[in-house]
């Protein structure tokens, strides 16, 4: 017998009592983990954004277009070192429940605008010389079982194409990686040029652009030649850098933060409550043990690191499975929600911090009772029920 | 047999506060307990028996006086050395028995082993002694729950003696055992006091148990009248 097994006989001598506080702990954790997975995954966006990348948008707001034109304006611009521009195409493969994030772009500037999408040279070459040829994220062609030269029909929510239908064809000709394990990779890109010779509407006109400055310090200078150049035109325009764009975006749905950290902070306190209060009282309900154990020789660091360790095997008892069933979860989800939600994954730094928040919840729900044990009287507790 | 002093207590003095009112237990006790003696304590509800088996065990302090160990005096020790001596020297047996009822028998003698730096064969070799004096080898594995109060006594004892400490202190040992199983506990308490030379202080109402040791004092206001018995 060793002392870890004391404590552990201790836990166990109420077995229901252990396994409610342990599920308490352990859903608590899961709440924590898939939250503030979700909660990155949103951020993930902002902090993927490159530094020296604008995004410029109608004024009005991003899902209003802008002229083809401007692209070719705004690469005049001194200080920019490239530009490019997508449209949104609205999607799907065979069902409408089968989402994918597609854009219609220049495809050569795009790829040189977002280096964080790695493709093969010889996929990229064959990619730019196919106007009906397609470049797919490693995830959606892993999702959806495509292969270099599959021929995939991907239709469109919005728009219809001069067959008369809304599903265009295109060969999978390029698969990209992403630079980090964050990066998108549930992106579908087009040819620009082939889907607005072929759509029935809105020809010639873009979603919004993306400049790529020589020196991010220029970055607000540029932004506002841009927005300056189209001033007083039907389509003016509103420049940011990307992650405020990105940041902007996510707040259109509320402060996702602040619903999440509520959210989490409620769930500790509440567990605070209930496996202190749960602690207070099984420490309590042991007062003759201890005082029997302090007779025979135990001494007060014993009993405090005792007591302690039992509160840490709870925490980590129901908080280690929650992190690894809430990584299963975050996976499971990035299946389905992937498309939607890009980067949803857990990061290390969530499981880093759920490892933090145990000790934290640990010693917290420990030391009140630990305390108690330790100016346990003998002889008041010896006599306690006698 | 040596038969040393093994503690000597000098002008004792415990008293007892509640509320404004002074209770003085002890007042200017003299006494020298020998090495190998069996004693019992005997005496009315709060004549201070196990208040002073507390104080000679380290678990209580006296007001003034001094109690000495062998030669070194403990009623000045910090708590953190008081717990280091009951660990070495003192074994206690009490009238509830004190068994960690999530423990079996053999982990309940265990436990003040777990404080020592024995290796485990020495471990499971002095526990099966400890075990095998108090004949409750085959019900190592039991728990508390599934002994008698005899068996969960003789438990105790076997916790109490396994770190062979140099007295053992019982405080109304057979207080909650029917006749016979109080005479069978006595009798192992004999047994190690005349065989092991272990020196027992054992407090009790009982006068039948108090004929199992050699010496029996009556504690009445603060004073020992001491009865040898032959």
């Amino acid at each position: 017998m060793t002392i870890f097994y004391l404590v552990k006989k201790n836990l166990l001598s109420h077995k229901i009592r252990s396994f409610l506080l342990v599920l308490c702990i352990f859903v608590a954790f899961i709440v924590y983990g898939v939250l503030k997975s979700f909660e990155q995954a949103m951020h993930s966006g902002i902090e993927l954004s490159g530094t020296n990348r604008l995004v410029t948008v109608n004024r009005i707001n991003f899902t209003q277009p802008l002229p083809y034109a401007y692209y070719n304006r705004v690469a005049n611009i001194e200080g920019i070192k490239n530009v490019t521009f997508a449209k949104w195409f609205g999607g799907y493969y065979q069902e409408p429940k089968n989402f994918l994030t597609t854009f219609a772009v220049e495809p050569s500037s795009w790829l040189n605008v977002f280096k964080e999408f790695i493709v093969k040279p010889e996929e990229k070459r064959a990619f730019l010389k196919d106007k009906k040829g397609v470049l797919v994220g490693r995830n959606i062609a892993n999702k959806h079982h495509w292969s270099i030269g599959d021929n995939v029909p991907i239709s469109s929510n919005i728009y219809s194409n001069k067959k008369g239908g809304h599903t265009w064809d295109f060969t999978v000709r390029a698969i990209y990686d992403g630079e980090k394990e964050q990066t998108d990779t549930n992106q579908v890109i087009i040819h620009y040029e082939y889907f607005n010779l072929s759509k029935t509407f809105g020809k010639d006109f873009i979603g919004w652009l993306v400049v790529l400055t020589k020196d991010a310090n220029l970055n607000e200078v540029i932004a506002k030649r841009i927005d300056s150049l189209f001033n007083n035109s039907a389509y003016e325009t509103r420049t940011a850098t990307e992650s405020a764009f990105n940041k902007a975006f996510i707040e259109q749905i509320g402060n996702i933060s602040l619903i999440i950290q509520s959210v989490v902070s409620v769930a500790f306190l509440t567990i605070l409550m209930v496996v202190g209060n749960t602690m207070y009282l099984a420490v309590g309900e042991r007062t003759k043990e201890l005082a029997v154990l302090k007779t025979i020789g135990f001494n007060n660091r014993l009993i405090f690191n005792m007591i302690m360790s039992e509160s840490l095997l709870l925490t980590v008892a129901g908080g280690i499975p929650a992190i690894i069933c809430a990584y299963g979860i975050i996976n499971a989800l990035n299946l389905v929600v992937g498309g939607f939600l890009p980067g949803l994954l857990m990061p290390m730094n969530v499981v880093f911090t759920s490892i933090l928040w145990m000790i934290l919840l640990s010693v917290l729900t420990g030391i009140f009772p630990a305390y108690n044990a330790v100016k346990l009287n003998i002889i008041t507790a010896l006599h306690k029920n006698q | 047999m040596t038969t040393e002093n093994l503690i000597t207590i000098k002008n004792l003095k415990k008293t007892h506060i509640k509320g404004k009112q002074a209770l003085n237990i002890f007042h200017d006790l003299n006494m020298h307990i020998q090495t190998g003696n069996f004693i019992a304590i005997m005496g009315p509800s709060g004549s201070g028996k196990t208040t002073m088996l507390n104080m000679l065990g380290g678990i209580d302090k006296p007001t003034s006086g001094e109690i000495y160990f062998k030669e070194d005096r403990i009623d000045n020790l910090s708590e953190n050395e008081l717990t280091q001596f009951r660990a070495m020297h003192v074994g206690f047996i009490f009238q509830f028995y004190n068994l960690m009822p999530m423990l079996t028998a053999y982990n309940n003698v265990e436990l003040p082993l777990l404080l020592t730096d024995l290796s485990k064969e020495d471990k499971i070799k002095k526990i099966k002694t400890a075990l095998e004096i108090v004949n409750l080898s085959d019900r190592e594995s039991h728990y508390p729950r599934e002994l008698s109060g005899g068996q969960m006594q003789r438990v105790a004892i076997a916790r109490a003696i396994v770190s062979n400490p140099d007295i053992l202190l019982c405080d109304e040992p057979t207080g909650d055992l029917d006749r016979e199983t109080a005479n069978e506990i006595l009798g192992v308490l004999k047994l190690l006091n005349e065989e092991l030379n272990k020196t027992i202080i054992m407090v009790t109402h009982d006068p039948e148990a108090a004929r199992y040791s050699k010496l029996t004092l009556h504690l009445d206001k603060g004073e020992f009248n001491q009865k040898e018995l032959s």
